[in-house]
């Protein structure tokens, strides 16, 4: 496996060969400079993907190009479906209610009967009528989780949620990332602390001077 | 102090839960970004108690500068009307995008909604802000000013209001999604609205002819919005 390369499914098995995101000797220039070397990268439904690195590496860049919301400067992305790029605990506007604020978001992937379900899946359920305002960071990064569910992304690009949650919202996180992929969805994960994540991923890369590798 | 977990445990993996996705039609995405941006309007009213206090105070302001005289007031209550429009207009762009990209939910916005659909939803939202806007004002000067306005008002009300939407979505978006571009929105969106202040003020004016404004302000609103039509998908592109 070298220049970034991987194999797109590491249990031919499961019933997540299907590919749904690839991404094809892309680059990301900034200033000039391409942030990493070509990246190749197939995710299959069905799957999560954790990726790691140090600060500056590109994982951001990484995620919002393979959610459709930075056009590489070079290479080329594929992505059978929707896919959603969710920054800690962004998506939804703290005026709202937490119930109007996830089904405002679901609605617009015309999701908006599923907004209860995906608070009881979050922990939230009895929170609907609290401000997403006066929510603390972890709890807004279960909202954004609740957003993702609900609108149903083939492809999920989840950067940093760990960064605010604390232990158990990290197991709920895991639970989340378990129903996404049973649900068929490809995620791809960005943080500094794997460890808890790394039980339930397919796959593991890792930015290392300017190249995506595999890793472990 | 923490406060006491009352979440429920996280409920096993059930396949009822599972659905298949489901294409969604422009239409419906234009609706949910429109109902999306009045529930957040009716949850914060933040574009309410910014614009509302604003033309109130700057039409009174207005009536003590230009009265008493009934003529005088007849006169400038056009200009009266449309210049407080174009002024809160700055102020309701800001809600097109600036708002988003603080809270951190304009890319889910994006990922979720074509570019033609959060155009049409931001613009109607938009639209329908400037309309409200326009006519509290408009009320406000009849009111104050004892100036009626022309039945032709009511065209420059349409017309005007939509063409300063088609530039306000465009510039809003413009504007906060480039970090050294965020003073910029008044610079470039009065410049640009001048023509809906001019027509729209001869047209709100008693006896001015209003023939010739009323197809000016009709083309101004036709160019901008086909315009911003045009540009708008390439200011989604980072």
């Amino acid at each position: 496996m070298t220049g970034g390369s991987y194999d797109p499914v590491p249990e031919p098995s499961r019933a997540s060969s299907l590919p749904v995101l690839e991404l094809a000797g892309v680059t990301r220039n900034y200033g000039g400079r391409p942030v990493w070397t070509p990246v190749d990268l197939h995710l299959a439904a069905a799957t999560t993907t954790v990726v790691t690195g140090p600060n500056g590496s590109g994982k951001s860049t990484l995620l919002r190009l393979a959610a459709g919301l930075l056009r590489p400067s070079t290479g080329v992305r594929r992505c059978a479906g929707r896919a959603l790029y969710v920054r800690g605990g962004s998506g939804p506007r703290s005026a709202q209610t937490v119930s109007d604020a996830v089904a405002a978001v679901a609605g617009l992937a015309g999701c908006r009967a599923r907004t209860p379900a995906a608070l009881a899946l979050v922990g939230m359920h009895g929170w609907e009528s609290r401000r997403v305002g006066s929510l603390s960071a972890g709890e807004r990064v279960r909202i954004a989780l609740a957003v993702a569910w609900a609108t149903e992304p083939a492809v999920l690009c989840l950067d940093e949620p760990t960064a605010v949650l604390d232990e158990r919202g990290v197991s709920d996180l895991v639970g989340v990332l378990r129903v996404m992929r049973e649900a068929g969805c490809a995620t791809l994960v960005a943080t500094h602390q794997p460890e808890r994540l790394l039980s339930g991923a397919d796959m593991h890369l890792r930015f290392e001077a300017r190249h995506l590798v595999a890793a472990g | 102090m923490s406060r006491p977990d009352t979440r429920p445990p996280l409920p096993a993996c059930s396949p009822a839960l599972l659905t298949t996705r489901r294409a969604v039609s422009v239409r419906t995405q234009v609706l949910a970004v429109l109902r999306r941006e009045w529930a957040v309007e009716r949850a914060g009213r933040e574009v309410t108690v910014t614009t509302i206090p604003f033309v109130a105070a700057f039409v009174v302001l207005a009536g003590l500068a230009f009265g008493p005289a009934p003529l005088t007031l007849a006169r400038t209550s056009g200009g009266t009307i449309w210049l407080a429009v174009l002024v809160a207009g700055v102020v309701i762009a800001r809600s097109v995008a600036a708002a988003e990209v603080a809270e951190d939910s304009w890319d889910v916005l994006r990922a979720l909604t074509s570019p033609g659909a959060l155009f049409a939803g931001k613009l109607l939202a938009t639209w329908a802000a400037l309309v409200v806007t326009w006519a509290v004002t408009s009320v406000a000067v009849a009111l104050l000013f004892d100036a009626p306005p022309p039945v032709t008002a009511l065209w420059a009300g349409l017309f005007g209001t939509l063409a300063l939407a088609a530039v306000a979505t465009v510039f809003g978006v413009l504007v906060a999604t480039g970090v050294r571009r965020r003073g910029l929105l008044s610079a470039l969106l009065l410049p640009a609205g001048l023509p809906a202040l001019l027509a729209g003020t001869q047209l709100s004016t008693p006896a001015v002819p209003a023939g010739p404004w009323a197809v000016m302000m009709a083309v101004y609103a036709a160019v901008l919005l086909t315009a911003s039509w045009a540009v708008f998908p390439a200011l989604l592109e980072e």
